[in-house]
């Protein structure tokens, strides 16, 4: 779990399904960073902990925003899911 | 007026019969190795703690001291990271390392609930906490932060030379935990003597430190007295209404929870504000960046964050064992170094350096796991707007004398004389 690690950035996603986000809510603490970094995509709860906003999917262009919120997670609560 | 009986007389009276927990002698003085006699007390700690840090993950990644009656300080993320998720076998019931701890009876509530809370009772005091300190409630905060901020700045008019830490930092999360406690704005300066009486006189004699404790107390009594017979929206109210089980807090809870928000919500953030601006004074690149693209802000911010993490938080181990290699007995300390841990090499790339555009940056400045700071969406807002308003009034500045700046010592690290030449 404690490994270094990069945002990854491709120029073109190859779409085959969807891509999804999901908050593991064992494991989130409510630091908040994904409703900072991805505002569309995340929300909080009256706690102050994560939540997916509709149905967690990435629409095109919020891509980028979806991966900082996955790498910025200091609980690594925040996954990414590709569905095909 | 009301009548609450239970704050009728004072709380801590009826503590007489309760086992008072342990001592040890004071030991002060230049520590001879780090990794065998370190103390985060002395003054060469306090001035530049990263150096030591770097060593000991090198050749001692967990270091130990016979000083405070025996403890440990890791410094490797992970060992960071797994013990602020371990709460079975670390318990918070103490967490300022110091010459005392608390009797094994004080868990799993502790002195200052839910900060020095163990489960299951933790998560119930932290649950009603959570609610007033979201991203959304403390933006109600923002606007008159950012007034202050300003109000500030033009106190500086006519000054080449400014104290940023006591002219400016200090103020600010002073005056945010003041309105949202309740407690009169211009008792500021008694609330610079709580902290540094809580978290600097950790070296003190015992009975002086009793003393200063008492004055902490006496005056959240007066407030909570106050607060009782002049009920208002605040958080001071709120704790005294406030329902656990099906009844009201005990009040040495009320009182407890008041003293950590006081402590903890000042100098904290005070810190972190100083920090930064410490930095942007001696690296005009990353100035005039910053400047020039305030959208960055959020993301220098969060790195600042990182690489001056002002917060180290400790536990004391609950019984003897076998802890990654070294041999931890029941009732040690643990120095839990958030800022140790976010300059790992193992867990960050370039950990060394601060990179004020950082992508990735998951780093550990308000903890980790069940006890994540209450306060960090205050915190982060008091941080922004801070830095914004500064560096949209005074976009230029430098170190006025680099030698002049001092550092607090002990578990919360900022600066506490910064002076800025403001060209």
């Amino acid at each position: 779990m404690h490994r270094k690690d990069t945002v990854h950035r491709k120029d073109t996603v190859h779409r085959e399904g969807t891509v999804k986000v999901r908050i593991n809510s064992q494991l989130c603490q409510g630091h908040g960073r994904c409703y900072d970094l991805a505002p569309s995509l995340f929300g909080d709860d009256d706690e102050g902990y994560g939540r997916v906003l509709g149905d967690g999917i990435v629409p095109a262009g919020k891509e980028q925003d979806a991966r900082l919120a996955v790498a910025n997670c200091p609980e690594r609560a925040v996954e990414l899911i590709e569905e095909n | 007026m009301t009548i609450d009986e239970r704050f009728s007389r004072d709380f801590r009276e009826d503590s007489g019969d309760e086992p008072v927990g342990t001592r040890n002698p004071i030991v002060t003085g230049p520590v001879s190795d780090w990794a065998t006699d370190f103390s985060h007390l002395e003054p060469e700690w306090a001035a530049d703690p990263y150096p030591i840090q770097d060593d000991l993950r090198q050749r001692c990644p967990v270091a130990h001291t016979d000083r405070f009656g025996g403890g440990w300080l890791p410094t490797r993320y992970a060992d960071v990271a797994e013990i602020a998720y371990d709460t079975e076998r670390f318990s918070s019931r103490s967490i300022i390392m110091s010459n005392f701890r608390p009797p094994r009876e004080a868990a799993p509530v502790g002195g200052s609930p839910p900060i020095s809370s163990d489960p299951p009772f933790h998560h119930d005091a932290r649950k009603l906490l959570l609610p007033a300190f979201t991203k959304t409630a403390v933006g109600r905060q923002e606007p008159g932060t950012r007034a202050l901020c300003h109000s500030l700045i033009d106190a500086f008019s006519g000054q080449d030379v400014v104290d940023a830490a006591r002219d400016y930092a200090q103020h600010i999360p002073m005056r945010v935990i003041a309105d949202m406690l309740g407690f009169p704005a211009e008792d500021g300066p008694q609330f610079r003597r709580f902290v540094e009486n809580t978290l600097e006189g950790v070296n003190l004699p015992p009975e002086e430190r009793i003393a200063r404790m008492s004055a902490l107390f006496d005056y959240l009594l007066a407030q909570i007295h106050d607060h009782i017979d002049n009920p208002r929206e605040d958080l001071t109210t709120f704790l005294i209404n406030a329902e656990l089980y099906g009844r009201k807090l005990e009040p040495s809870h009320v009182a407890g929870t008041m003293a950590l928000l006081l402590i903890a919500g000042i100098d904290t953030t005070w810190s972190a504000i100083g920090a930064s601006l410490w930095h942007l004074a001696k690296e005009p690149a990353d100035r005039e960046r910053i400047v020039a693209e305030p959208a960055l802000l959020p993301v220098a911010m969060e790195e600042f964050l990182r690489a001056y993490a002002p917060v180290t938080m400790a536990r004391l181990v609950k019984n003897d064992m076998q802890w990654n290699g070294v041999g931890m007995k029941a009732d040690d300390w643990i120095l839990l170094s958030f800022p140790a841990a976010n300059r790992d090499p193992a867990q960050f790339d370039r950990a060394a350096e601060i990179v004020i555009d950082r992508e990735v940056n998951r780093h550990a400045a308000f903890g980790l796991g069940i006890h994540r700071c209450v306060g960090s969406h205050l915190a982060r807002m008091e941080l922004r707007v801070a830095l914004e308003v500064w560096l949209a009034r005074i976009p230029a500045f430098t170190l006025a004398d680099p030698s002049a700046v001092t550092w607090s010592t002990g578990q919360i690290r900022g600066p506490r004389t910064l002076p800025l030449r403001l060209v």
